[in-house]
């Protein structure tokens, strides 16, 4: 690769470790590139920004980000709570396993990982030291189930994925659906290996029929917010709206359900989950503007296909190259947040995976898993560090279970989703008929 | 120590102007919801498409994005990873590298503002239309230099408050006592 493009690399990762939002780190890596290339004029950076994000398909992002708000504000995370608890709370590792699962179902109502650590982890959280769970264990089973957000549809990441590559969102959505089955289930048993030691209590078991009845009153109260992925997956894989138009749907579902049924949206509340909804939008859509400046500019100095000549000086064969692309995406992943490194690293590492032969649809869920591993392995592990401010604990309490769930749940699933295909196209072929 | 002052400021036109952006944020949201929702009662109900609908709502979503933005400057709520508080803690180097990072954060945005005003004149000067709705795009244009321009004050005053975080952390320890 180019001096030039070496040196805006380290100038993009220093001003990122210094603490410059990344939004105008990406400016900074163009502006570099424009000064010291040959360009006449700066324009096209601002126009190539505003093509992208006046894109109607990004609209779904603010829609769902809108939805998700709504039903949080609504109250599902409690009623989630209750109803994984009613079926599995009575076994002692039952907490643990009924917030893996809880964490993961509201990721895909809200689509945001941090939301569901927030949601879910003020409530869960506090509940499983009461039962005798380490704090630090709690929250970081907490933030590592949190990234699961990116992989369960509707996913704001795979929407993302899907329209800088330019793939099928809908095939997207289903990609990494079996990957984060899997990580559910590799959380669920490591959660009862590590509890073991801990002197947990469980309530006593109540009668069947008791049992079964609260089953029932409290799938009858949450069913309303767990319909909406539902709704939402079904208005797109039944062919009736596109993924922007099923997320309006979305937001038009849960206004009565917050509202009327269960009656925790206020006026009041609602214009503010509005704007704060919006703002949250923004942010993410200002790195977007920014970063197709950055794209563009890269796709001008002909990046990508330097990075594929480098990669492919190293090796020819796929095996390496797709491990070189893990660790290039876990490297991003550690470095940035979801969606700035879905916007840098899916346009520039396509070309290297199509070489090994990969399937578009197939690298979603290669980049999904890998940035989800990155957003809870230090340094940078912004949902981690997000989980200790909603866990009142410490990071030092918190990275010891961690690297359990990044090395014994993470880390296989990251290498059975890169080389074993059919786990992430066997459902997209099977539905969207890719 | 490098909590957010501005919030602070009590003065009716800096609580106006809050409440300006965060209503404008709510009425762009309402708008290309309900313009999204329309289509598809439009579409799949009445077998009818609303012309210029799709381009409405991406004009309220760009509308939303950049005033957004620059509610989320002043929020201090962009996305950023820095590695120096986590390693020096609170105190002179990481307000000294958070000045450094704010100051660079306003240049980078007047260096986009800049870029921005060639295509506001050119786009006035050839007085370009939107495809659909034949808006001027001026407007569309206008809207993301206002909240650009925000954005950038905002870290402007972001920078000045880490300067003084940095000379006199005395005045910050006092106020939060």
């Amino acid at each position: 690769m180019s001096t030039l493009i070496l040196l805006d690399v380290a100038l993009l990762v220093t001003l990122m470790v210094l603490g410059v939002p990344v939004a105008m780190t990406f400016i900074a890596a163009a502006a570099f590139l424009v000064i010291f290339g040959d360009y006449n004029s700066t324009t096209f950076l601002v126009t190539s920004g505003y093509s992208k994000v006046s894109s109607v398909v990004l609209l779904a992002i603010p829609l769902y980000i809108l939805a998700g708000g709504i039903m949080t504000q609504g109250g599902i995370a409690k009623r989630l709570l209750d109803l994984a608890d009613s079926i599995l709370g009575r076994y002692r590792s039952g907490l643990g396993v009924v917030t893996v699962i809880t964490t993961a179902i509201f990721g895909a109502i809200s689509g945001m990982a941090s939301s569901a650590v927030a949601a879910i982890g003020s409530i869960a959280i506090p509940k499983m030291v009461e039962q005798g769970y380490d704090r630090g264990y709690a929250t970081s089973l907490v933030s590592c189930s949190a990234v699961l957000a990116l992989l369960i549809p509707p996913s704001a990441t795979m929407i993302l994925y899907g329209w800088v590559t330019g793939t099928s969102i809908a095939a997207c959505f289903l990609a990494p659906l079996l990957p984060a089955i899997l990580l559910i289930a590799l959380f669920s048993f490591w959660n009862m290996v590590l509890t073991k030691r801990m002197d947990i209590e469980v309530n006593d078991p109540q009668p069947f029929k008791v049992q079964m009845k609260t089953v029932f009153q409290r799938s009858r109260e949450a069913g309303f917010g767990l319909a909406m992925p539902l709704i939402i997956l079904g208005f797109i894989y039944g062919g009736i709206t596109t993924p922007t138009e099923a997320a309006a749907v979305a937001v038009v579902y849960a206004l009565p359900v917050a509202f009327l049924i269960y009656r925790e949206l206020t006026f009041k509340s609602f214009y503010d989950v509005v704007w704060k909804s919006a703002q949250v939008t923004s942010v993410l859509m200002l790195v977007i503007f920014t970063a197709n400046m950055l794209a563009r500019v890269l796709t001008l100095e002909e990046v990508p296909q330097q990075i594929l000549d480098s990669m492919l000086a190293i090796s020819s064969n796929p095996i390496i190259l797709l491990l070189l692309v893990n660790v290039f995406l876990l490297m991003i992943g550690m470095f940035m947040e979801d969606v700035s490194g879905i916007l840098l690293a899916a346009p520039l590492l396509l070309p290297v995976v199509t070489e090994a032969g990969v399937h578009p649809v197939h690298f979603a869920a290669i980049i999904g898993t890998n940035l989800g591993m990155g957003l809870i392995t230090p340094p940078t592990a912004p949902i981690l560090y997000f989980g200790t401010l909603i866990g009142n604990t410490t990071l030092a309490k918190v990275v010891k279970p961690t690297l359990v769930f990044v090395f014994l749940a993470y880390f296989p699933v990251v290498l059975i989703t890169t080389f074993v295909p059919e786990l992430s196209l066997w459902l997209p072929r099977l539905v969207t008929g890719i | 120590m490098l909590e957010a002052r501005q919030s602070q400021i009590q003065h009716p036109i800096w609580q106006y102007k809050l409440k300006i952006q965060r209503l404008i944020m709510f009425i762009a949201s309402i708008a290309f919801t309900a313009a999204v929702f329309l289509q598809v009662v439009t579409r799949y109900l009445f077998n009818y498409s609303l012309f210029g609908i799709e381009e409405f709502a991406s004009f309220a979503g760009v509308i939303m994005y950049f005033i957004g933005a620059a509610y989320a400057t002043h929020e201090r709520s962009h996305i950023s990873a820095s590695f120096v508080e986590t390693i020096f803690g609170e105190g002179k180097i990481t307000a000294s590298v958070h000045a450094f990072t704010r100051l660079l954060a306003f240049v980078l945005t007047v260096y986009i503002l800049f870029a921005l005003w060639d295509l506001l004149v050119f786009t006035e000067r050839m007085n370009t239309k939107s495809t659909e709705l034949r808006l001027p795009m001026l407007w569309i244009y206008g809207t993301m230099f206002v909240g650009l321009i925000l954005t950038a004050f905002y870290f402007l005053l972001e920078f000045y408050d880490s300067v003084r975080s940095m000379i006199w952390p005395q005045l910050d320890q006092e106020k939060d006592q």
